[in-house]
């Protein structure tokens, strides 16, 4: 007992010692089991989830529908049929909700009728938000998180699509949100109203629908309690039930017939009169545009005449111009000729006057001077010669006067005194009286003669000065005559020059006004050319217009008679079909009917099966680090093994120890691994599925024969290689074992043998080829690793590569038809002539081919398994090119169809092994047949057997029944989508309408969800490498520590010392990434070559691309574990290391 | 002449757990120029301690080295890295071959990265091993061994040639073989070396002695008569 105790405390001790190693042992192994069993455990436990989710829902098994619906009489015996669990009658209904971008549809469904007391609930909904409705006009709506644009408290308007009332209600109050189990993928299916597209669904109370009868019967089956879902028993219960209720259908069904009839009847009465109505229409209309486009063409040519005529005005106008410019023209030159002649004349009129004028002036110059000389004489004459003596001979007068005149006064003095003398003495008085007389006299003639004197002078000055007045005024009078001939010659000069200035300035006006003339001239002849060719133009356009309006008339008419017998024709079809009407059918679905739970199960297995490979790495690698690491741990217990087995323990007790460390670290890291894997793996990949899917929280299923076998496998591992690691020290006798370890011998390598190279190479590079020989083990493990690593990227990458491409190749280089417009019913080319043609005349498509596409079971000789694909019969080989390029799958040469041989597709080819040549049957119409096959092509996404018209009848004596028209759109966007699809749905021949970008966007999806597969592998890969790198450079650094420190004593510096250590890594990592590109290349065609589904075809296809990232990864990796290491070889203490050997 | 190596009041501690240990506790001492040292003490002595930090290896505490004129303690790892390349050779107890390189492929590990080495085969023929040039470690003796070790230290041409129990592992006359190879190369070469041990009895054939004890130099004695190997018997 205190040998185990001693024995157990060394072990626990040994693992406290060398934690990094138990670790790397454990990490590896919880790496190894951890990644598998949490892979093994995502698809049971997805699978898990929907069949809880499912069966905690209540989920129907079988889905009926009726062609007339269901009343209680039908449920009841649904009801009472053996095996059947519970049932629930519903409601269905597509509606239309008008929207400002355009019409959706959506899906109404009803909510138990609870009233009805056969009903049990199923299909329970999951109220996600709100409650459920309680009363008439309250509406629940589908979660979707595409579908925020409602909320709880909105209301939303619904319309009825077509004659139809599916529902009695038009407003609905929305009161909550739902998920319904019927739906697992965000997908909400197709529809025949509107564009085709469910948008959402709602559930309203069942009092809502306006309907008699019962849309859907949902039933449950006792048998399928308890049995999973996806399994081949469920399936095989449901299949059971099929022939049942579809032998039940026919029998209620006949008890409706004659109502149908009737009812149809009235219908098509109805449809008559409207079809009779709109031809009256339609030639009213016709007559009307006719009229219409009359009209245009009157004012056409009224416009026509009115612009020519305009036209001919301006012409005349620029004729008439031009005359008044010739006009001018003559006018102008005369002018300028004729005017300076003028002007000549004038100035010399001028300089005539000028002459005249100083002749004048000189004459009157002369007059006046020689009046001024002869007054001057006459002035001086008179002034100093007779004036002088005139005046000397006055005051002679004028004295003798005065002498006279005193005389006089004396005698007349005398006198008075005489007589005043008393005895007067009168003779003297008579005497004195007599001499005053006479002096008296004397003096009054001399008075006279003074006075005449004084006046002749007098006059005489007068005379002068008015001579000189006179000369003054003659002067006066000249002066101002010739000042007047001057400024007569001044006014003339001026005029004159005014005159020039006229001329010039009119010289030059003329000529701008005449070149202003000639310009309008110019100009107007332009603008008449101009109002010519825009007339041509108009003409030609007006023209053109009319054409193409007489044209669009014609197109019109053709397209009216078009529809008008086409409605002539599916009203007589419906008449037809009235006589011949079935007495109707139920139709069998069961959970398949939602696409998203058949694609579920499929991607649930598809990552079991991608991701299953990948564990067998970890586990390869798993037991090759423990195998070094244990290798060496025994290796390094040499002599305490000698030691034990020389004092006398067993083998089995000296294993023990090992044994026991190797299984505490493997029985840890499997509770880690599996713990951890548990936890993330199966959680990650379902969340990423939880964007396709809602789904709710998952359920965890452990994989219990995975983790136990993955265990097993894992200890198995572990304790082999620590008995035989053991076996070898074991093997040797106790005193070799207890001699100092001998480090294990150098050898020559093969490549010493090739001296050339040998001595080329460096000491480290010596050391590296001999130490890569030397440990094969260690050799192995790295390469296997990181070509895991590397090849897991790669796998991962090209996983995408080869889903990414198919959309392209599919899609742009196969199948060229965008648009498939499938008929209510298969007809042959006669019945579908009509709807052909109309098709041909849509403007929005540029192909369009009659196909006959069914599924039908196919067969060979050597394969008796049946396998459903589709045939197409096209209506033509010529069209049936431009649709599909049949290229073969491995030239790529392009096939054509003839009429001997079908083509089918690769897929097909692989499941059946066929060769060309080859018989294939297939089954169609309920008719087993045969063909050879004549070509092997290239495809994807479906699988079909091509087959020409002609070989279909001769091999089945049928005519073709064509069952959908492909197209090619030429602006497939989703605007003239929902346009074309709206339009089409409408007519009664029309089933759906499929395009190809709906396929697109769930490829884009599943390509999403691999991106994190992608992740994951990239992640996984990551821990690989480092796992595996880590162990290497751990393993060689512990055990060259010697080596390393006497290097380094030696005066390696550190970058020498890391180089001796990498260049083994470096070599290591490079064969592994070779080695790893190539696993991976084959690893990728295996994934590919398991996930394949019946539905889809894979390429197996890695871009150059994809090889370089997978490489510069894995060698980061590589680097990144080096960097580490490098630190730690830093670290390394030469004195320590090289302390003596224990 | 002049001291070549000096040791100054060296302190070494190192912390084992909570306890510290000093290894060396003040050692002063010096050795001239083409002595042949032997430091001589009992196991824990220090001795080890001491040619690890002389031999560039480690570094002290406290205290200065001295080798050449040049202060050594002071050196970062590179530059010790550089010291041992080119002033030391070191001879192992165990030898410290590279066990995946023959005989001359170790000795050409150290002449590679000096300048001034010495022929890989002339190091060889000098310590008389010519003709197991091409053999690996394992495929000779322990002696042989430990002569391709010396000659591999003393193909870098070492101002200084450091021992650590060359002989511990040999037995009696390899190991006696091995000290006259040392003796001889030291007085050839002028080299000085300086090797450690435990057993007093190989004291004599030394120029200098220096005992040890507890971390300190005990005795520094100058023997001024050598003996040579052959005639020392232990």
């Amino acid at each position: 007992m205190d040998f185990l105790k001693a024995q157990n405390k060394n072990i626990f001790r040994e693992i406290k010692k060398t934690k990094s190693r138990f670790i790397s042992i454990m990490a590896i192994v919880a790496l190894g089991v951890g990644f598998f069993s949490g892979v093994k455990a995502t698809t049971p436990s997805m699978l898990n989830t929907a069949e809880k989710y499912f069966s905690e829902k209540n989920l129907m098994d079988i889905r009926l529908m009726s062609s007339y619906g269901f009343d209680n009489d039908d449920i009841t015996v649904i009801k009472n049929t053996d095996g059947v669990k519970e049932v629930m009658a519903s409601y269905t209904a597509d509606v239309i909700e008008k929207g400002e971008t355009g019409d959706s549809v959506i899906k109404v469904l009803s909510l138990c009728d609870t009233e009805n007391k056969l009903n049990s609930q199923l299909n329970n909904l999951i109220v996600k938000s709100g409650r459920l409705p309680e009363k008439s006009g309250e509406c629940v709506i589908d979660n979707n998180r595409n579908n925020n644009k409602y909320e709880i408290g909105d209301k939303i308007t619904l319309y009825n699509s077509g004659d139809t009332e599916a529902i009695r209600v038009q407003e609905f109050k929305i009161v909550g949100k739902v998920v319904s189990p019927q739906y697992l993928s965000y997908e909400r299916g197709s529809s025949t109203i509107g564009n085709g597209n469910v948008a959402t669904y709602i559930f309203i109370n069942p009092e809502d629908f306006a309907y008699e009868r019962y849309t859907d019967v949902y039933i449950t089956l006792e048998d399928t309690q308890g049995v999973s879902c996806f399994s081949d028993e469920y399936d095989k219960i449901v299949d059971k039930f099929e022939d049942i209720f579809l032998d039940i259908g026919d029998v209620q069904c006949e008890r409706f017939r004659d109502d149908i009839i009737s009812n149809a009847q009235a219908e098509i009465d109805k449809a008559e009169k409207d079809y009779l109505q709109a031809k009256s229409d339609a030639e009213t209309e016709l007559a009307n545009a006719k009229k219409e486009i009359d009209d245009a063409e009157k004012e056409y040519n009224d416009e026509i005449a009115k612009a020519e005529k305009l036209l001919q005005d301006s012409k005349q106008k620029i004729a008439d111009a031009k005359i008044q410019l010739a006009q001018g023209e003559e006018e102008y030159n005369i002018l300028i000729t004729e005017t300076p002649i003028q002007l000549q004349q004038a100035q010399d009129k001028i300089d005539k006057g000028w002459e005249e004028y100083q002749d004048a002036k000189k004459a009157l110059e002369d007059g006046i001077s020689e009046a001024r000389e002869k007054y001057d004489n006459e002035y001086e004459q008179f002034y100093f010669v007779t004036k002088p003596d005139a005046e000397e001979k006055l005051e002679q007068a004028e004295i003798l006067l005065t002498i006279r005149k005193s005389s006089i006064d004396y005698s007349k003095q005398f006198l008075e005194y005489l007589e005043s003398r008393p005895n007067p003495n009168e003779n003297l008085i008579n005497i004195t009286k007599e001499q005053i007389k006479s002096s008296e006299q004397e003096y009054n003639s001399l008075l006279e003669e003074y006075n005449s004197g004084k006046e002749q002078l007098e006059q005489g000055e007068l005379l002068l000065k008015n001579a000189k007045q006179q000369i003054d005024q003659e002067e006066k009078a000249g002066k101002e005559e010739l000042e007047k001939a001057e400024k007569e010659l001044r006014n003339a000069e001026k005029e004159l020059a005014d005159g020039r200035l006229q001329f010039e300035t009119g010289k030059i006006t003329g000529k701008q006004e005449l070149d202003k003339a000639r310009q309008e001239i110019e100009e107007g002849e332009k603008e008449l050319a101009d109002g010519e060719k825009e007339l041509e133009e108009q003409k030609v356009n007006g023209a053109k217009q009319l054409a193409d309006a007489k044209e669009k008339y014609e197109k019109a008419k053709t397209d009216a008679q078009l529809q008008l017998s086409d409605a002539k024709q599916q009203l007589d079809e419906a008449k037809e079909e009235i006589n011949s009407v079935s007495s109707g059918k139920w139709y069998f679905f069961t959970r398949d009917y939602d696409s998203g739970y058949s694609r579920y199960s499929e991607d649930a297995e598809r990552v079991d099966r991608v991701v299953a490979v990948f564990p067998v790495f970890f586990l390869l690698v798993a037991a090759l680090v423990c195998l070094t690491t244990m290798t060496r741990m025994v290796d390094e217990h040499r002599t305490e093994i000698g030691t034990l087995k020389a004092i006398g323990y067993s083998n089995f007790a000296i294993i023990k120890k090992f044994l026991v460390y190797a299984t505490i670290a493997c029985i840890a890291g499997c509770t880690i691994g599996i713990v951890v894997g548990m936890i993330t793996l199966p959680y990650i990949i379902f969340n990423t599925y939880g964007i396709m899917y809602e789904l709710t929280n998952m359920a965890l299923k452990l994989p219990w024969s995975s983790i136990i076998a993955s265990v097993i496998v894992a200890l198995l591992c572990t304790t082999f290689v620590v008995i035989a690691s053991c076996y070898k020290s074991l093997a040797k006798k106790p005193s070799t074992l207890m001699r100092p370890k001998a480090p294990k011998a150098g050898k020559r390598i093969l490549l010493e043998k090739i001296p050339f190279l040998w001595k080329h190479f460096s000491f480290i590079s010596k050391v590296t080829a001999r130490n890569l020989f030397r440990y094969k083990a260690r050799f192995l493990m790295t390469v296997i690793g990181l070509a895991g690593c590397t090849a897991l990227i790669i796998a991962g990458f090209g996983l995408k590569d080869s889903i990414g491409v198919i959309i392209d190749r599919q899609f742009n280089e196969i199948s060229h038809n965008n648009t498939s417009i499938v008929f209510k019913n298969p007809g042959t080319i006669e019945k579908k002539s009509n709807i052909l043609n109309i098709l041909k005349n849509d403007e929005r498509l540029s192909d369009t081919l009659l196909v006959r596409e069914c599924s039908v079971k196919i067969s060979t000789d050597a394969k008796k398994d049946t396998m459903d694909i589709y045939i197409v019969v096209p209506e033509n080989l010529d069209d049936f090119k431009t649709m599909i390029t049949a290229k073969d799958h491995k030239t790529g040469e392009i096939l054509t169809l003839d009429d001997n041989s079908v083509i089918v597709t690769n897929r097909v080819a692989d499941v059946y092994n066929l060769s060309v040549g080859d018989t294939i049957y297939f089954v169609d119409e309920d008719e087993k047949y045969s063909a050879k096959v004549g070509g092997i092509v290239e495809n994807y996404v479906y699988n079909y057997m091509y087959m020409s018209p002609a070989l279909y009848e001769k091999t089945t004596g049928n005519e073709v029944m064509y069952t959908m028209a492909l197209a090619i759109m030429k602006d497939d966007t989703d605007e003239t989508q929902r346009q074309f699809a709206e339009q089409y749905l409408q007519r009664s021949d029309v089933l759906s309408i499929q395009y190809s970008s709906n396929i697109i966007i769930t490829f884009n999806k599943i390509i999403q969800s691999l991106n994190i597969i992608v992740v994951v592998l990239v992640l996984c890969a990551g821990i690989l490498a480092f796992v595996v790198l880590y162990n290497l450079t751990n393993i060689n650094l512990t055990e060259r520590v010697r080596e390393i420190a006497t290097i380094k004593v030696l005066g390696f510096y550190n970058k020498d010392v890391s180089s001796y250590v990498y260049r083994e890594n470096i070599v290591l990592t490079i064969l592994g990434i070779i080695f790893g590109t190539l696993l991976g290349t084959v690893l990728e065609g295996f994934i590919i070559k398991t996930i394949q589904m019946d539905m889809v075809t894979f390429p197996i296809l890695i871009t150059g691309l994809s090889y370089v990232f997978s490489i510069l990864i894995t060698i980061l990796f590589a680097v990144i574990v080096n960097a580490f290491m490098y630190f730690k070889m830093k670290k390394i203490d030469m004195v320590e290391s090289l302390k003596s050997i224990e | 002449m002049s001291n070549f190596v000096e040791f100054k009041d060296v302190y070494k501690r190192y912390k084992m757990g909570e306890v510290e240990i000093t290894a060396a506790n003040g050692v002063s001492f010096e050795i001239k120029e083409g002595e042949f040292a032997v430091i001589v003490g009992s196991s824990g002595a220090g001795k080890t301690t001491v040619l690890n930090i002389l031999g560039g290896m480690d570094s002290c505490n406290e205290g200065q080295v001295i080798v050449n004129n040049r202060d050594i303690s002071k050196l970062s790892q590179k530059e010790l890295a550089t010291y041992r390349r080119y002033d030391i050779g070191f001879v192992f107890q165990f030898y410290n071959l590279v066990p995946n390189l023959t005989a001359k492929e170790n000795i050409e590990l150290a002449t590679q990265i000096c300048k001034n080495a010495m022929d890989a085969d002339i190091a060889l023929g000098s310590v008389g091993l010519s003709e197991r040039r091409d053999n690996f470690p394992s495929q000779l003796s322990g002696g042989e061994q430990q002569r391709v070790s010396i000659a591999r230290a003393l193909a870098k041409r070492p101002k200084l040639l450091l021992c650590d129990e060359p002989t511990g592992a040999l037995d009696y006359n390899t190991g006696k073989n091995i000290l006259k190879l040392l003796q001889d190369t030291c007085y050839k070469e002028k080299m000085t070396v300086v090797l450690i041990t435990h057993n007093q009895a190989i004291t004599p054939m030394a120029d200098r002695i220096i005992e040890m004890k507890s971390g300190k130099v005990i005795r520094n004695i100058i023997n001024n008569n050598p003996m040579p190997v052959e005639q020392i018997e232990w």
